[in-house]
């Protein structure tokens, strides 16, 4: 008989997650060290869906860049717009309209709430939850048709502009607006009832993932993800660009940065969004769209940096201009990509499910991370 | 001669009632889930509802070409499948589908029911560990976790319901129902047990950790596909329906008649009470979101198995008291 | 106590959850059962450029070349000659759809309401070069409905 005290025979096991795994949200592929269930180690490994953005954009004139700003976040493409033209704006000293102005808030918190819609719904996927995700699209689709009558486009909208915005809003933007907001506010309830306030869910999400609130500003954590952890640094509050400090709103915060605080984060910010809203439609001036812009855009020699809170965290974008027509340099600050170091940190050590459940707790999107 | 021939009859019937009805299944699922979700599900093959979608999937999966993995255990993933259908299709050999219509009444019908019911997990177990995949090795080794937590409340939860009938055979238990009530009324905890433990025996929602679509890709049957992948599915639902028989014939009275509707047939009101249990357990499924495995493991140990007990020592109680 | 206050916990969220799938399950789908059924676009959609004709029919490009310009992607060809009245008309104007982003950024940048965004979004074809529209293509295009050209500043 063997003794009982030989030891088993142990091994740790690599696993490749992705770049084809249902939950790697695109095309991450994360080298996992498994042992048994338990996750020893996290590399991500990214660059699937490198486009060369950065380089594209010192080919293109200035106004050319946007649209491709709208693929790097593919499903936020308003915000992304505007940190960079907010970084050109300011590089060229531009005045925007009052109007447009609102509007760019009014447009960048609904984009926040579609983001957080489809984080919700691939959550809850991630989960093993497919419902909540048909239900999170339904109204995800309406924002979409009130985008698509703004703008003209359902993802990708080239719709705000240096100086403004490209057109003003519909006649009835405002009433469909309103009424989308009535129906948010339902299907938040129903997402409480459905997944968020269901057991399972807090069990699966309760004490893990935790990131504290000194790790979150080491690893330059931002948006949700550094709320949840709690602190309440939020760029619409502390560094107010736009018309953002004209409005009443809170900014949730978390107080364990468990994956549940980051969940309860993005659904209270998406209230808080609605309330933003309300108050921009009826403060909305009147006027033009937008400003005086040169005929030929070519920035003075010089760089510009410029942030807006995006659904996903702190977008930055810095630009250099050395007086030409084309970029001389655009650079992107992805709080995607972040976030994704912050796998390793908050993984280890627990289970191959709470490992799925991290990686959709930090909302990540590849299309920023590679850009 | 003639006995032969009735039983062989009989045993084909079976078989066609579970293809026909796993198909069957295959569909609804699809369209509850769509319901559920807002959609509308299969609409194309087949007017009205896309009836005919499982039969042009199971065509389609048949001319698919055949795939066996070079550095897979060719027999255990050969046998996986097979395996598979085994416990679906022998369950039907105790359960009664009318008074007289059973195909082997064994007097210890509940113990093969529990004995062969362990069966399906141990397919899981074959494909998962012959695929020689890493995904469907970790889910290979959920179901065996699996396997073993879940046997045990299911079993205890029958124990009940036989305390009760005083008999293992099935027809004998439905003949107790007769003639008290449901035994879903006096077994309401051992109902709830055998509900979720039965839901993890079949490997669905919040249960599904063996295959984990989000975690593990399709878990252990992340290398098949064709013929023997459509095995493996026919199996999960003739393993479903077998499970909501089962769930009618204790809990339900099987084939009676409630109320004093004797001029529907037995055979009617067996299928009415095993696709009210289907229906339930997709319910559950489209709801909830999956558990993890330590959870599993504690919602077994922790709480089926002490209820189940309790649920034991409370009908012993009561047969003492009321007889 | 706890623990069957806990349970308690458990049971009620899973029923409240349940309740929510069971009221949707008798709620009306949203799906649109696409071929047959279309959904409205609304004016100003951005399908793919078009090019305007003006009432004799004739195109108004004069070939400037701004629109070749402004396009990101580099996918619009255009060659010009002197028209009989003396005018520059455009003879050739090739679009390659298939690296066309439908930024609206052409249309923007035509000076002579030349261009316009048609609603078209069924563009699959079988066969590459299908995707390049030329001059006669887009002309008749342009002459459907769903066609419109927004620019910056507009009203919609
Ligand atoms: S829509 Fe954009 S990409 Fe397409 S042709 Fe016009 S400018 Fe070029
Ligand atoms: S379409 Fe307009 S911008 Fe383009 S070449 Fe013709 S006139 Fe010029």
């Amino acid at each position: 008989m063997t003794s009982a005290k030989q030891e088993l025979h142990r091994e740790e096991m690599v696993i490749n997650m992705g770049p084809q795994h249902p939950s790697t949200h695109g095309v991450l592929r994360a080298v996992v060290t498994l042992e048994g269930e338990t996750v020893r180690g996290v590399d991500p490994v990214i660059g699937y869906l490198h486009r060369c953005f950065e380089k594209i954009c010192e080919q293109k004139t200035w106004t050319q860049v946007i649209p491709y700003t709208d693929r790097t976040d593919y499903v936020a493409a308003l915000t992304n717009e505007l940190a960079y033209v907010l970084a050109v704006e300011k590089l060229m000293g531009l005045e925007v309209p009052e109007r447009a102005q609102y509007i760019r808030v009014i447009m960048a918190e609904l984009q926040r709430i579609a983001s957080h819609l489809l984080w919700f719904g691939t959550f809850g996927n991630d989960l093993g939850a497919f419902t909540p995700f048909l239900y999170a699209f339904r109204e995800r689709e309406t924002l979409i048709d009130i985008f698509e009558k703004t703008t003209g486009a359902r993802l990708t909208y080239n719709y705000i502009r240096l100086g403004g915005v490209r057109n003003d809003l519909p006649a009835d933007f405002e009433r469909e607006t309103l009424a989308f907001l009535e129906k948010l506010e339902k299907g938040l309830e129903e997402y409480h009832n459905l997944l968020i306030g269901n057991a399972i869910f807090e069990y699966r999400t309760k004490g893990l993932g935790v990131l504290t609130a000194e790790q979150a500003v080491a690893w330059g954590a931002s948006g949700p993800t550094l709320r949840a952890s709690g602190v309440a640094w939020d760029l619409r509050k502390s560094e107010p660009y736009l018309v953002y400090d004209r409005f009443d709103f809170e900014v949730p915060v978390g107080q364990k940065g468990d994956i549940y605080d980051r969940c309860i984060c993005r659904m209270k910010e998406m209230e808080e969004s609605a309330k933003i809203v309300r108050q921009a439609l009826e403060g909305l001036p009147e006027g033009d769209v937008v400003g005086k812009v040169p005929r030929v855009i070519k920035p003075p020699q010089g760089q510009a940096y410029a942030a807006v809170e995006a659904p996903r965290g702190e977008l930055g974008c810095f630009v250099v201009s050395d007086g030409g027509i084309k970029p001389y340099r655009v650079k992107w600050r992805s709080p995607c990509f972040v976030h994704l170091q912050l796998l390793d940190v908050i993984a280890r050590g627990e289970l191959v499910a709470d490992f799925i459940a991290n990686i959709g707790s930090i909302d990540i999107i590849l299309g920023e991370v590679d850009r | 001669m003639q006995a032969v021939l009735w039983s062989v009859l009989k045993l084909l019937i079976v078989l066609t009632f579970i293809l026909l009805n796993a198909m069957l299944l295959i569909w609804l699922e699809r369209k509850v889930s769509a319901w559920i979700q807002l959609r509308l599900g299969p609409m194309r093959v087949g007017r009205p509802q896309g009836w005919a979608q499982s039969i042009a999937d199971v065509l389609k999966l048949l001319f698919k070409e055949d795939i066996v993995p070079s550095r897979v255990d060719k027999v255990l993933f050969v046998l996986g499948p097979i395996i598979a259908f085994m416990p679906a299709l022998m369950v039907w050999a105790v359960i009664p589908f009318g008074p007289n219509f059973v195909s082997a009444d064994l007097n210890i019908g509940v113990l093969y029911i529990a004995a062969i019911g362990s069966i399906g997990l141990m397919s899981i177990f074959t494909g998962g560990w012959g695929s020689n995949n890493k995904w469907s090795l970790i889910s290979a080794m959920r179901s065996a976790a699996q396997l073993f937590s879940y046997e045990v409340p299911l079993v205890l939860a029958l124990i009940g319901v036989v305390m009760l009938a005083g008999s293992l055979s099935l027809t004998d238990i439905i003949r107790a129902q007769q003639e008290t009530a449901w035994y879903i009324l006096y077994q309401p905890l051992g109902f709830l047990v055998f509900l979720i433990a039965g839901i993890a025996e079949v490997n669905r929602t919040p249960f599904d950790l063996s295959e984990a679509e989000s975690e593990l890709v399709a878990g252990w049957h992340v290398e098949y596909s064709g013929l023997r992948w459509a095995m493996y599915f026919l199996a999960e639902y003739g393993n479903l329906l077998a499970l909501s028989a089962l769930a009618a014939t204790l809990f339900l009275g099987g084939w009676t008649a409630p109320f004093g509707l004797d001029f529907i047939p037995p055979f009617v009101w067996f299928l009415l009470k095993t696709y009210l249990f289907v229906f339930v357990a997709m319910w559950i499924r489209w709801t909830f979101p999956r558990v993890r495995i330590d959870q599993l493991m504690d919602l077994s140990w922790k709480f089926l198995i002490p209820v189940a007990l309790l649920n034991i020592a409370l009908t012993g109680i009561g047969i003492t008291i009321f007889s | 106590m706890s623990y069957v206050r806990n349970v308690a916990n458990v049971v009620a969220t899973l029923l409240v959850g349940l309740r929510v799938t069971l009221r949707e399950w008798f709620s009306r789908s949203i799906t649109l059962q696409y071929p047959e059924q279309r959904w409205e676009l609304p004016r100003g959609y951005r399908g793919h450029p078009v090019l305007l004709s003006d009432e004799e029919g004739k195109t108004k490009c004069t070939a400037c070349g701004l629109c070749v310009r402004a396009c990101p992607t580099d996918v619009i060809t255009v060659k010009g000659a002197k028209g009989e009245d003396g005018k520059r008309v455009a003879t050739e104007w090739v679009l390659d759809m298939s690296r066309c982003i439908q930024c609206n950024l052409c249309v923007e940048a035509c000076k002579f309401d030349a261009l316009a965004m048609s609603d078209r979004y069924e563009l699959a074809c079988y066969r590459r070069e299908d995707l390049l529209y030329d001059m006669d293509t887009l002309l008749e295009l342009g002459r459907g409905d769903g066609v419109a050209a927004i620019t910056v500043g507009d009203k919609l």
